[in-house]
């Protein structure tokens, strides 16, 4: 049956807002779809470009994505763009419009309803009945325009994505970032560290021992990593202590020293008169008891020279001879003693070497606990070389050993086994030597000359003679390593006195190290024995803190001008009195005739900031540190 | 009314007769709108209804108010425990006629008739209970080999009292199945007390006047038959049913935690009629999704049986039905 006209145009009126409302459906379904799918595309673009710009992967993935992307927004639109079904968007009208379905009914009965359809009364009746509600059907209620419900998380992405592309970020395969360096607080100052390397420059260029060298290369190591900051202050102390019980030896010099003055002083007590002819015996005498080993030397060789050269009369040889075997015999007496003396040193070293866990002495190491030290072997030595001499001058006997010379150079060493002057164990084998082959003499001029003994005599005063070269030599090295070992206490102190910051310290005391170094070139250049004098001025200046102003000429003056200067000491009394030129007149009026290339008033300035560091520094008594600051108060320049 | 009446015009009457019906029952009956409109639904559905409620609320008074409007035939049985089946149906009797001729004769029970109020029906045994099966579902009483029509309309008002349950016999479900809508009639608020209480201590009680007559109830039945349903509408109704079932995947939780047995098909046909009945009476002529929410607790409330666990929580069907309605959408998604 065709519905009437009325009704069927009422239901074209249906499908006609029906149509509408799908149309819109579609659109804001393709609207959410297209947020929905770029949220996701946004999402995989953000992980492919973090992917990329941390160098996961290079940048052809980008295509890959754009593309994932592209095709999960064009599947999100098509499928929100999908046909909407009629019966739901009819309903959406009655639910908005609050049609109890009966546009959904309608729509349903006409399109898929039962066959009957519109021939049934009621189908007819229910179609007719929605269609009167088609004027009033309004599309904004049934689907009104809103924001999509992922348009707050699509702006998110986005703006992750923007963000992810301007962000630098770090590629995955570069190198690890280097691990933290340690940067400890300064152990000490930088003015101090600049200071200490200056005196290192000048104790290595005077020194030729290999151990004190050593030890000057560890003390600069260690202040490279003070410098550094490599090292806290505890572990720039700890090493400190290390270097410096490391340093430690035995300080047997000064005992021999002792021991031989001792017996030089009981021997010249106990023979006090010799020959006048022998001059050089008493001054070696003397020279020993004062502990000057190279004079002593030198007096022996000349005394041996003149022995060689000129034959002595029976008295004065025999004089001679007692003196030397009292001298023998007082040295051999100091060897016990000294011995003693030394083994209760060493005693006491040792404990402190236990207590220190330090390394055991050479004696230990070895083992060889009877083994002679190294301050009796001397003492041994010299003992028989001047009693042998002694016994030389006085004994003309037969029994006496053939003289080296006779010695056929390949029976020396069978020889030697059987002299009673064979050296101690452990002697020198250089000095073994010498006492085994002594310079070889013409048997005729041997003859000319004089007897045998006195060429035994001689060689065994030359012997002696080196013997304690030797040991002056040993005084000189232990005296740099005491140097150096000074060097380490003042480090010590300064450590302890903790560091600052200041690089303008440093500059300072760099700019015056120059100064100085550059003042002492120039008085190189002029002649001036600089030598000493220099360095010590510099050493007065620059470390001295017992302020007890005996170097006044120094202390005063440009470094290096001491000796020059001298007189001055007699001009600084007359401040007292009120007469005469101040220190500052007078360094000025040294300036002003040449002798400085920098204003007084610059070089004050420094000198006083740096006077007020060292006094800051070091551990000066208040009443010297008064003297100092009076002194710097007086020589300030006069306006 | 005659048949050349058009369908426009057929539901325009059916929702004024049912209007009058409505309010015809209204003079009698205080409040109780959608019980009201609950029995009358049933009765236009062709269908039966339980009453539960506390006595005094006027469950009987509503059944013969409605007998009297409607101008039917009412018969009252009062459930006992010692109540027979033949008490209700009729049983043969031996009769002698003028001639002095005996011959058995049947005798009806009260069960034949129009209305038919079963007060406490859960206070009969089984037996008897299940006497009112074939009546209800099929209209007819079979004794010996004899089977006898019940007359339609036929309605069946059965009541139970939900608080005296010692000495009672609860329906099983078979026979609950049967009834088309369970009423629960609430207790009346103080307006409607006071209603009450001057209808009925005054002097004169209102006058019921039937608005309607047998026929035309079975004519209006007839149009209810007749009203289609969408298919959407349906599908809403069957999704419904189906979320009263506890392993469905519609269900909601109360109802996986709570409920043993689901509602049966009957459910679903009880609700699509109901709605039927209310597009008339509204003057549509379809049928609404709301038609069916509307329907749906008194369609299926009964029909959903709990579990233990329900039962020991004290939730009720009304609360599964309530969740049900709010987590199914009207449109398949």
């Amino acid at each position: 049956m065709e519905p009437d006209a009325p009704l069927q145009h009422k239901l074209e009126a249906i499908n006609r807002q029906v149509c509408r409302l799908q149309r819109r459906l579609r659109i804001q379904r393709a609207t959410g779809g297209l947020v929905e799918g770029g949220c996701l595309g946004l999402m995989v673009v953000a992980v492919g470009l973090t992917a990329i710009r941390t160098g996961y992967f290079d940048g052809t993935l980008g295509v890959w994505l754009a593309a994932a992307s592209l095709i999960a927004a064009i599947a999100a639109v098509v499928r929100g763009f999908r046909a909407v079904d009629p019966v739901e968007a009819a309903r959406q009208y009655d639910t908005s419009h609050g049609l109890h379905d009966r546009l959904s009914s309608a729509m349903y009965f006409t399109t898929r309803g039962p066959d009957t359809g519109l021939d049934d009364p009621f189908v007819r009746a229910q179609s007719a009945d929605a269609a009167d509600f088609v004027d009033e059907l309004e599309l904004s209620r049934a689907a009104p325009w809103r924001a999509p419900a992922d348009a707050t998380l699509f702006a998110i992405a986005t703006a992750a994505v923007a963000l992810l592309a301007v962000v630098p970020m770090p590629q995955h395969d570069q190198p690890l970032q280097e691990s933290f360096a340690v940067e400890h607080p300064p152990a000490v100052n930088d003015a101090t560290i600049a200071y200490e390397r200056h005196r290192l420059e000048q104790l290595r260029d005077r020194t030729d021992d290999d151990d004190s060298a050593q030890l000057l290369d560890d003390i600069e190591a260690l202040l490279d990593a003070a410098e550094q900051r490599e090292i806290s202050p505890q572990q720039f102390v700890e090493r400190l202590d290390q270097l410096r019980e490391a340093s430690e030896r035995d300080g047997y010099i000064d005992d021999l020293a002792d021991a031989l003055a001792d017996a030089a002083g009981q021997s010249a007590a106990n023979v006090p008169d010799t020959p006048g002819e022998f001059d050089d015996f008493d001054t070696a005498r003397a020279a020993l008891e004062e502990g000057d080993f190279s004079r002593a030397a030198d007096h022996l060789e000349r005394l041996a020279d003149q022995l060689d050269e000129q034959p002595p009369s029976e008295e004065a040889t025999q004089q001679l001879a007692d003196a030397l075997d009292d001298l023998g015999d007082r040295i051999d007496q100091q060897r016990g003693a000294a011995d003693e003396d030394h083994q209760e040193t060493t005693d006491g070293d040792d404990e402190d070497l236990l207590d220190d866990d330090t390394e055991p002495t050479s004696g230990e190491q070895t083992g060889d606990q009877d083994a002679p030290s190294p301050q009796d072997r001397t003492l041994e030595q010299l003992s028989r070389q001047f009693s042998d001499a002694a016994d030389d001058l006085r004994d003309d006997s037969p029994e006496q050993p053939p003289p080296p010379q006779e010695e056929q150079p390949g029976q020396s060493d069978q020889d030697d086994s059987q002299q009673p002057q064979q050296p101690p164990p452990g002697a020198d084998d250089d000095h073994s030597d010498q006492q085994q082959q002594p310079p070889p003499h013409p048997l005729g001029q041997q003859q000319d000359d004089g007897p045998d003994y006195r060429d035994n005599t001689s060689q065994r005063l030359s012997d002696a003679a080196d013997q304690l070269r030797e040991t002056e030599e040993q005084q000189r090295q232990q005296q740099q390593q005491q140097q150096a070992r000074e060097q380490l206490e003042r480090m010590r102190q300064s450590a302890a006195r903790g560091g600052d910051e200041d690089p303008q310290r440093r500059e300072k005391m760099e700019d015056y190290l120059d100064r100085a170094g550059g003042q002492q070139d120039q008085q190189h250049a002029d002649g001036d024995p600089s030598g000493e004098p220099t360095e010590q001025a510099d050493d007065d200046l620059l470390d001295d803190s017992d302020g007890d102003g005996e170097a006044s000429g120094a202390d005063g003056d440009q470094p290096g001008e001491q000796a020059d200067f001298d007189y001055e000491d007699h001009r600084l009394e007359g401040i007292d009195t009120g007469e005469g030129r101040s220190y500052s007149e007078i360094i000025q009026g040294a300036a002003e005739e040449g002798f400085a290339t920098t204003d007084y008033e610059d070089v004050y300035v420094e000198y006083e900031d740096f006077a007020e560091e060292v006094i800051e520094r070091e551990q000066i008594p208040d009443g010297y540190r008064y003297h100092i600051e009076r002194y710097f108060e007086l020589i300030q320049p006069q306006r | 009314m005659t048949t050349e009446e058009s369908v426009e015009q057929q539901v325009e009457h059916f929702q004024r007769d049912a209007s009058s019906i409505r309010e015809e029952i209204a003079k009698m009956i205080v409040g109780h709108r959608q019980v009201i409109d609950g029995v009358i639904t049933s009765l236009l559905a062709d269908g039966h209804v339980l009453l539960e409620g506390v006595p005094g609320l006027g469950k009987t008074m509503l059944v013969r108010t409605l007998s009297r409007a409607l101008n039917l035939n009412f018969s009252r049985i009062q459930f006992t425990p010692d109540l027979m089946p033949s008490d209700i149906l009729g049983a043969t009797v031996i009769s002698e006629d003028e001639g002095g001729a005996k011959h058995f004769r049947f005798e009806k029970g009260p069960i034949f008739a129009h209305v038919v109020l079963a007060d406490e029906i859960n206070r009969a045994t089984p037996k008897t209970q299940s006497a009112m099966l074939e009546a209800m579902q099929e209209q007819s009483v079979t004794i010996g080999n004899d089977t006898h029509r019940l007359e339609s309309p036929f309605f069946v008002l059965a009541t139970q009292n939900p608080l005296e349950m010692e000495g009672t016999y609860p329906l099983p479900e078979a026979q609950l199945d049967r009834f088309l809508f369970k009423l629960n009639v609430e207790f009346p608020d103080l307006d409607e007390l006071h209603d009450i209480m001057d209808r009925t201590t005054g002097g004169s009680a209102p006058d019921v006047q039937p608005v309607a007559e047998r026929d035309r109830i079975l004519q209006m039945r007839r149009l209810v038959s007749e009203v289609p349903v969408a298919r959407h509408v349906q599908d809403y109704a069957l999704r419904l049913l189906k979320a009263t079932h506890p392993d469905a995947d519609q269900a909601p939780e109360k109802t996986r935690r709570f409920a043993r047995v689901g509602s049966s098909p009957r459910g679903a046909q009880a609700m699509l009629t109901a709605g039927r009945v209310r597009a008339l009476m509204d003057g549509r002529f379809n049928v609404s999704c709301d038609d069916i929410r509307q329907v749906a607790p008194q369609a299926l409330r009964h029909r959903i049986i709990l579990n233990f666990e329900g039962e020991a929580e004290g939730v009720t069907t009304d609360d599964l039905l309530d969740e049900i309605l709010e987590h199914v959408p009207e449109t398949r998604r």
